[in-house]
């Protein structure tokens, strides 16, 4: 449905995205909807204007799950900056999101 | 919710089972903690309810299994979507089918799946069928079908058919084309009547009930000055006649109007049409509105007028003519009598006289022939020269009837003569100018010529006072023409109409019988009378 659905909000002076992510969806499953929605909230409140969001379809194109050997969906891969990281769920745990894209520390 | 954690926790976080205890981490032990990690991940997402799906790699490919309905959107789709949508195994059995294309057959699903699709097509569209599915593709194809429904009945629909290899099916989506076709059919009507409009001869309008133009044809946008579609029909046409302005409201109800003539103001023109109007009813039956014709009879009526003026003052010619005829029957058979009076008149005064006085002289002959030869000769001659006046009188009789110079001499010789006679008998001069050569008339024609003379002249003698006469006769290529002129007193229009009328209508009747014609006029710069006739050459003159 929205395989390689780019949402890019890159306003910063450089003119690229500073954070490059991509998440991994299986269709139209509630948590792939929810996840999608998850992730704008979440850039938009920390990221505004210096991300890029890639949406892959998993149940369009299969193979492309073993690029990032993504095993559950959906699941959000951070691209850039380095190094790589996933996190895996629908992101409905702001909190645990933050932590997993290093955007805050976790709570001890 | 933890305790999966843990497990991973206490691998992670035990330096005697990597065996390396106190050395630094290698890669393989990072990778390893990576792996962990994701491990960790996935198992506190599946516990927290947090994905809904996995991917199930082999070497070949890798293949995503859902926890949850994803199809459950596109389901609902299918399902609720205007169109028929149906699957086809490749032998054309009907694995699925929604309800719109179960509706569309007017039978349930659950009688459709398991059943050939070419049960439900029509020849044409299982043929149409057939040829497509060892063709179909991944590319769409799209092509027309008739749909069977469970009472018989066709109905059209247009089918668009993809293949997928993958599962060996065929996908079709179908759609009902009766709306459409039923609208293409209305578009086509609509197209019809819109030409009609058009072109009709007769002004159109279509007003709905309030008497607002909603169509007008092109006729009738020439019956008026602005642009009628939108206004109040009464504002647009000054109708001047029997129900105006129209009530539209009660031509809704029935109300008819039938060729009604009115007068149509149109700027500074008035134009006369006739006006229909009535209601006009859809297709089922209800009232939308008020058709008004009117057709332009502004040409015929005109035509009418010139007609009826035409046939007016033929009838004022008939009467007029009649009249004539009337008059000239009159005379002549006045004519005729004073001819046959004067006949009587002058056998009984010349011949009567002359005869009893020969009688006597005979009757004396018988008596005296015995005794006196001598008396008896002087007798017979004194009878001799009585015979010899019977017989002078006889041919003055006979040659008024009918002049004998006339045939024996022609026209020329004869007029001569006669202008002589009348000469001699009225004492007034004459001077006459004929052709050596004879006209080419006929004898009738000839006579027609010669009565002209001798009407004239009696009217000169009669009415003129006139001291000379000058009578000539001339020819042309085309005519031979009889000119009588005199220097009388002249002839009034009133002397035309009283005395000399059935005269001078004899004259024209004679002329006008071989195609000729006859003018009386006053002399032009002098007093008196001119009469001229014209008789036009039947045969080509001598040269």
């Amino acid at each position: 449905m929205i395989a390689g659905t780019d949402l890019t909000d890159s306003t910063n002076t450089s003119g690229a995205a500073q954070w490059a992510l991509r998440l991994y969806v299986a269709g139209q499953t509630p948590r792939s909807l929810r996840a999608a929605e998850n992730l704008k909230r979440i850039c938009d409140e920390h990221l505004a204007g210096q991300y890029s969001i890639e949406i892959v379809d998993l149940l369009v194109n299969p193979r492309l799950a073993k690029e990032d050997q993504i095993v559950a969906i959906p699941t959000l891969v951070r691209k850039l900056p380095n190094p790589m990281r996933k996190i895996i769920g629908d992101l409905s745990n702001t909190e645990k999101a933050l932590v997993g894209l290093q955007l805050t520390r976790a709570k001890e | 919710m933890t305790l999966p954690a843990r497990a991973f926790q206490i691998a992670r976080t035990d330096p005697a089972s990597t065996g390396r205890s106190g050395a630094a981490a290698t890669p393989a032990d990072e990778e390893l903690q990576r792996r962990f990690e994701e491990f960790e991940q996935i198992v506190s997402a599946i516990v927290q309810g947090e994905v809904d799906a996995f991917v199930v790699s082999s070497a070949a490919s890798e293949q995503v299994f859902t926890l949850s309905n994803a199809e459950r959107p596109y389901r609902l789709l299918v399902e609720n979507m205007q169109q028929g949508g149906l699957t086809l195994g490749l032998d054309g059995v009907i694995r699925y089918a929604n309800r719109q294309f179960a509706r569309m057959l007017d039978v349930e699903v659950a009688d459709l799946v398991g059943r050939s699709v070419f049960e439900f097509l029509s020849a044409e569209g299982g043929t149409r069928m057939t040829r497509l599915v060892p063709t179909v593709g991944t590319e769409r194809q799209e092509f027309e079908i008739g749909l069977r429904r469970k009472n018989g009945v066709l109905i059209p629909a247009l089918a668009s058919a993809v293949l997928d290899e993958e599962s060996s099916a065929i996908f079709i989506i179908v759609t009902d084309l009766t709306d459409a076709r039923r609208q293409q059919a209305l578009i086509a009507e609509e197209a019809l009547s819109g030409s009609i409009l058009e072109q009709a001869v007769d002004a159109i309008l279509v007003c709905d009930v309030d008497g607002t133009v909603r169509r007008a044809s092109h006729t009738a946008r020439d019956l008026c000055i602005v642009e009628p579609v939108g206004l109040a029909f009464s504002s647009v046409y000054d109708l001047r006649g029997p129900g105006t302005p129209l009530d539209f409201k009660r031509l809704a109800k029935g109300d008819m109007l039938r060729k009604i003539e009115h007068e149509l103001v149109v700027g500074a023109q008035r134009v006369t049409v006739l006006l229909s109007a009535g209601p006009v009813v859809d297709r089922g039956g209800q009232v939308f509105g008020v058709l008004v014709t009117m057709t332009d009879i502004e040409e015929r009526k005109r035509a009418e007028n010139v007609l009826r003026e035409a046939h007016d003052q033929l009838a004022a010619k008939v009467i007029e003519r009649t009249a004539e005829l009337t008059h000239l029957s009159h005379h002549l058979m006045d004519v005729a009598e004073e001819e046959r009076a004067s006949i009587a008149s002058e056998l009984h005064d010349d011949m009567g006289g002359i005869l009893t006085v020969l009688s006597m002289q005979l009757s004396k002959l018988q008596t005296v022939l015995p005794q006196s030869p001598e008396q008896a000769a002087e007798l017979a001659q004194t009878a001799m020269d009585l015979v010899k006046e019977i017989t002078a009188s006889q041919r003055r009789i006979v040659n008024n009837l009918r002049p004998v110079m006339l045939d024996s001499f022609g026209l020329n010789e004869a007029l001569r003569q006669h202008v002589q006679a009348w000469h001699v008998h009225t004492g007034t001069r004459v001077d006459i100018h004929v052709p050596s050569k004879t006209v080419p008339l006929t004898a009738n024609e000839s006579l027609a010529l010669f009565r002209v003379l001798q009407e004239s002249l009696t009217n000169v003698a009669k009415h003129a006072r006139a001291t000379s006469v000058t009578v000539a006769l001339g020819q042309d290529e085309r005519s031979v023409t009889l000119v009588i002129e005199d220097d009388g007193i002249g002839t009034s229009a009133e002397t035309l109409d009283k005395i000399n009328s059935q005269g001078i209508i004899g004259m024209r009747e004679r002329v006008s019988r071989f195609g000729g014609w006859l003018f009386v006029s006053r002399r032009e710069g002098s007093k008196g009378t001119r009469v001229q006739a014209t008789i036009p050459t039947s045969a080509p003159s001598d040269p």
